[in-house]
């Protein structure tokens, strides 16, 4: 924490040098964000170029959180003890429980200022991702959505087909039954379930289901969607011959050449492209269709929130929050992580990201998959983690075939209807 | 029945030859130190003995038995040690008890509890218990039976290591310098004791010591060990009236043996310019050494001149450091306090010597013949 | 020698200066008995308080439920998973690395060379950072490419998922906890075997103790009880203790199969922000650390403290 301040001091300091007139009568703004393995070139850079372009404003990054959950909770301590920065990046589905304590400041005025949120790239669909308790919690920074990511080498040998991968879950687990018979200690493919709900929820939406009613005071995954998606992660392991790997375990194989199929996070792209051994071809693709009209995907990825109630202060950081969730900011997030720009003006254009998609056809699907994506859910009260786990568990029961689909979705019912708020 | 018999002996550390070839024979029911100063091979000797290290050539025979391969535990040997060796954690009965359990119990009886299921274990215990209290009973430590090592005393742990030694009747005694950690009252009363108890059990005993007041005063026989070798085997009165070399004149007695460095001469020994009235059966102007006990002097009107430097009062005795006006030499004489009144530091005084119980050693320390000459000194 | 008076100085001090020495003590053993409540007491009582409130982290308020956390404690699975587990982690863990560790330790000990050598190589895990160390294990225990996994292949074993299945991912943590606490037995049992006179075992030989398990029963093992006791306490302590590993490899799966007391502390402290609720774990922690130690010193103390 000490050197960063230290660094961004004598950075500003330089900065100072250089324009004496412009720092003098600057606001100095406090930006906190979480996961610096993906995200600290990018906010130094954003940070940078937002400067650049805004003399006046000053801005310094207290220490990064490593995770969505650490972050959400030293705001969350800080609400109470003091130090509460003036915007802090949080994970989609943390958003909840920070507008159910009151501290995100509802950035809807601001959005509607300068022709509209829709003529600045914030589309409804975008602003949706950080819309909760009917104000707008902060604005989508990064975004995430699954993917497929294939080993094309293990693709041929298993005698598919890499200009046409699947499109269908039936034809994907086909193709990883067929890789998994290889043998030489190959596996077929890898769901990532575990972890959180998020890619539970991707079968779910997929099949055009949700996790509560409309009111919130009722479990609905237990209906025909939830069955059907219970029934799916089962066949994977018949089918796909998918084993009980733990994500890192996964992974592993993946960059080892030993894993056909991976099926997780866009967010992952950067790390694989890192960690992949010369016997990995990759490719990636949208996720396989299973109901084209009601099918939908869950967001992950990460938001600006505004937590200053400071007029002056709040000027400064809608603007910072702007540049951040603008095309610029954007382009700078896309290429630095794996992440979706969450702006619609950024992909397109060839000023952004245009050139970059053409380029670097990994990064495409995700992109192409925004039309459908919807926010990751975040369920009410106080124990929306343990949902996630308690759903979780009984994913595992299933994975590990010790438990029947239908048997460990009613257990999955019954025990998060018991966690939800009476 | 043969006692101990040691034969041939060597080991070595390394390059460090720390026993060159020790042979002794002790006879049954004898008690044998072996002393010498620390470094001289004595407790290693005794350790080989005990089975506690292995000889690289030689071999021990105790009460007629070859144990040379034999382990420690099947040597029917006692050992007490210098620190006692008393296991912490038992009381004294049952440190007592150790040797005759270990010995008269299969393992399956020690088990606690459960042995005293199997059969046979009750008498035997019995037997063990009426063995102890025997033991300690002798020793007089039978009120402290239920004690533990660290409730003792230095003297009441010396006791039950001796008791433990005691208990079995073993057919020989090993001690390592079992008195050195008590105070000096105690040293000389448990001397005694343990000579007391040697002579009621009579079995054979090997005492290792560099204590040459315990050597003398409690052994039939005395070990003078230096540098790996036995210099000198004999009676107390032999080692110390007749030693075999200078190194053992010089290690037993005290004060130390008074040496001069004299030359042979046709007419007597020469003492710088000072001829002694002793004959050696050396040729003229071989260099030797001769040994004057300090009981060997005694104040007179005449004899070898010498100038007090320091005084000590011993009480009965009084200790005269002086320098003799002949050769400059130091020397030191144990003079009746009787009859010393008057002397001073500074004082010169003329010191007559008892020739007979002087002792000549050739260059390599080897003892020589000598007669006296019936003329006193003269300068 | 002449008869002199007693000298002044060793009549008793007037009662005036008793009182201020009794002050100058308090007022010495301040610091000591402030920081004392300060950092060890007083979060202690704080967090039995804390227990008793449903209070969550950013929450405004808090309300005093009485047991209510513990009342829940007893239907959560999780909780239950994670106590039962935890205990079979200790049940296991404990005795084999004691046991083992002693074995070690007195081969090295009894051999002559290498010692110093050995005691490092049995201290690395110790030293190292478990979190780093097991992205190794890890590896190795990797179902499809490790390399135990490949060993066992040699001799026919199918591959064992070994952190994935429910059914071996506690003994998979249990052995990382062997592998992670032999060490530190092995050089603590190490230091108490030294500390034991040799002449104890000449002793012993003398008095016809043939075996090495004679020599074992009448001197070592009775001579290493204070080490023993010691060992066992912070063994248990570190096998209840046990978290990074779990934190790192499994996250308590699959399906709460190796969750573990201080996991489930952290995360509903720190991942449900249930304050008060992780407060009732960590007492219930520190009850079960308390019995332990209670038990431990009732039991051993009494048989192994000669001095």
């Amino acid at each position: 924490m000490l050197s960063t301040t230290r660094r961004t001091t004598l950075g500003l300091g330089l900065a100072a040098l250089a324009r004496p007139a412009l720092a003098q009568s600057g606001v100095e703004l406090v930006v906190h964000y979480p996961m610096p393995a993906f995200f600290k070139d990018v906010m130094e850079k954003v940070a940078t170029e937002f400067q650049e372009a805004n003399p006046g404003i000053r801005i310094r990054y207290p220490a990064p959180s490593p995770n969505y959950e650490e972050g959400v909770q030293t705001v969350l301590r800080q609400a109470v003890a003091g130090g509460l920065p003036d915007v802090s990046f949080q994970g989609l589905n943390r958003l909840r429980v920070l507008t159910e304590r009151r501290l995100p400041v509802d950035l809807t005025p601001w959005l509607e200022k300068d022709g509209g949120p829709d003529a600045r790239g914030w589309s409804a669909p975008v602003r949706g991702l950080a819309r909760f308790g009917g104000i707008q919690a902060g604005l989508a920074f990064a975004a995430s959505n699954p993917v497929v990511y294939y080993n094309l080498n293990l693709v041929r040998r298993a005698g598919g087909d890499p200009d046409n991968l699947p499109t269908k879950w039936d034809d994907l687990l086909a193709l990883s039954g067929r890789i998994a018979a290889l043998g030489e200690g190959i596996s077929g493919m890898h769901f990532r379930w575990a972890g959180d709900d998020w890619m539970f929820s991707a079968l779910l939406y997929g099949y055009g289901g949700r996790m509560l009613t409309e009111d919130e005071k009722d479990i609905a995954f237990n209906g025909p969607e939830g069955q059907a998606a219970m029934r799916l992660l089962d066949r994977m392991v018949k089918e796909g011959k998918m084993q009980p790997l733990t994500v890192d375990a996964a992974l592993q194989a993946f960059y080892a050449g030993k894993l056909g199929i991976f099926s997780g996070t866009t967010a992952y792209i950067g790390s694989m492209l890192r960690s992949i051994g010369p016997g990995v071809e990759l490719r990636t693709t949208k996720m396989p269709v299973i109901d084209a009209e009601k099918g939908r995907l869950p967001t992950g990825g990460n938001a600006a929130v505004m937590l200053t109630k400071d007029p002056a202060r709040q000027e400064a950081a809608w603007k910072f929050i702007a540049f951040a969730a603008g095309p610029r900011g954007q382009s700078i997030m896309t290429q630095g992580t794996g992440y979706v720009p969450s702006n619609t003006l950024a992909p397109t254009d060839e000023r952004y990201l245009g050139a970059f998609y053409r380029e670097n056809p990994l990064f495409r699907p995700a992109m192409e998959q925004l039309p459908i994506s919807q926010p990751w859910y975040a369920f009410p009260g106080t124990n929306g983690v343990r949902i996630t786990d308690t759903i979780v568990n009984n994913l595992a029961r299933v994975v590990e075939q010790r438990a029947t689909p239908e048997a460990a979705l009613a257990d999955m019912a019954q025990e998060v209807k018991r966690l939800l708020p009476r | 029945m043969a006692g101990i018999a040691i034969e041939g002996i060597r080991k070595s550390f390394g390059a460090t030859q720390v026993l060159k070839a020790v042979s002794l024979q002790l006879r049954q029911g004898e008690f044998l130190s072996l002393v010498g100063p620390s470094g001289c091979g004595k407790t290693t000797l005794l350790r080989i003995i005990a089975g506690l290290k292995t000889a690289d050539s030689g071999a021990i025979h105790i009460a007629g038995r070859e144990v040379t391969r034999l382990r420690a535990a099947d040597r029917d040997i006692a050992m007490v040690f210098q620190n006692y060796a008393l296991y912490p954690h038992l009381t004294v009965a049952e440190n007592l008890a150790v040797p005759l359990v270990m010995r008269a119990l299969t393992p399956w009886q020690r088990l606690p509890l459960l042995g005293r299921l199997a059969p046979g274990t009750a008498a035997r215990r019995r037997e063990i218990a009426a063995r102890v209290q025997a033991a300690a009973e002798m020793l007089r430590i039978g009120h402290l039976l239920d004690r533990r090592p660290v409730q003792l005393s230095g003297g009441q742990r010396q006791r039950v290591a001796l008791g433990r030694a005691l208990v079995r009747q073993p057919s020989a005694f090993l001690m390592d310098e079992p008195l050195s950690n008590l105070d000096a009252e105690l040293r000389a009363s448990t001397r005694r004791e343990i000579v007391e108890l040697h002579r009621a059990a009579g079995v054979t005993t090997v005492y290792v010591t560099h204590d040459q007041v315990e050597a003398m005063t409690m052994s039939d026989r005395v070990a003078v060990m230096m540098g790996g070798e036995v210099l000198q085997l004999g009676t107390p009165r032999e080692v110390y009236e007749e030693p075999a070399e200078l190194r053992v004149a010089a290690f037993l007695g005290s004060p130390r043996i008074n040496t001069l460095k004299v030359a042979a001469a046709p007419d007597g020994l020469r003492l710088g310019p000072v001829t002694l009235p002793l004959q050696a059966a050396a040729a003229p102007g071989t260099r030797l050494t001769l040994g004057l006990r300090p009981e060997a002097f005694a104040l007179a009107g005449e004899g070898l001149a010498a100038r007090v430097e320091h005084l000590e009062f011993l009480g009965a005795e009084l200790l005269l450091h002086g320098r003799l006006a002949a050769d400059e030499s130091p020397i030191i004489a144990r003079l009746p306090q009787a009859e010393t009144a008057g002397l001073a530091i500074g004082a010169q005084v003329a010191l007559a010597v008892e020739w007979r119980a002087a002792l000549l050693f050739d260059a390599e320390g080897k003892r020589l013949r000598l007669a006296p000459q019936r003329e006193a000194a003269h300068a | 020698m002449p008869e002199a008076p007693l000298p002044r100085f060793a009549a008793p001090p007037p009662a005036r200066f008793a009182l201020s020495e009794a002050a100058a003590a308090w007022l010495l053993s301040a610091p000591a008995m402030l920081s004392l409540f300060l950092l060890l007491l007083g979060p202690s009582l704080a967090l039995i308080a804390l227990s008793f409130t449903d209070w969550e982290l950013g929450a405004g308020g808090l309300t005093w439920i009485g047991l209510g956390n513990y009342a829940e404690l007893l239907e959560d699975r999780t909780f239950l998973a994670a106590l039962r587990n935890t205990l079979l982690y200790v049940a296991l863990v404990m005795p084999s690395s004691i046991g083992l560790g002693l074995l070690i330790a007195l081969l090295v000990e009894g051999g002559k060379r290498l010692r110093a050598t050995f005691r490092a190589i049995y201290f690395l895990p110790v030293v190292s950072l478990l979190v780093a160390m097991a992205t190794a294990w890890q590896y190795l225990l990797h179902p499809t490419i490790g390399p135990v996994n490949r060993l066992l292949a040699l001799f026919g074993v199918a591959p064992i998922n070994w952190l994935g299945s429910s059914d071996w991912v506690l003994l998979s943590l249990c052995a990382i906890g062997l592998w992670e606490n032999l060490g530190y037995v092995v050089v603590l049992f190490m230091a108490g075997l030294t500390a034991i006179p040799s002449e104890l075992y000449a002793a012993a030989e003398m008095d016809g103790a043939r075996s090495p398990w004679a020599r074992f029963r009448l001197v070592t093992w009775p001579l290493l009880g204070p080490t023993t006791l010691f060992v066992v306490t912070i063994t248990a302590i570190r096998c209840l203790r046990v978290f990074d590993t779990v934190a790192a490899l499994t996250d308590g799966g699959p399906n709460n199969a190796s969750e573990v007391l201080l996991h489930v502390m952290y995360k509903e402290g720190f991942t449900y922000f249930r304050i008060g609720y992780s407060a009732a774990i960590t007492a219930v922690f520190l009850a079960v650390v308390l019995a332990l130690m209670l038990i431990q010193t009732r039991i051993l103390d009494r048989r192994i403290h000669y001095a």
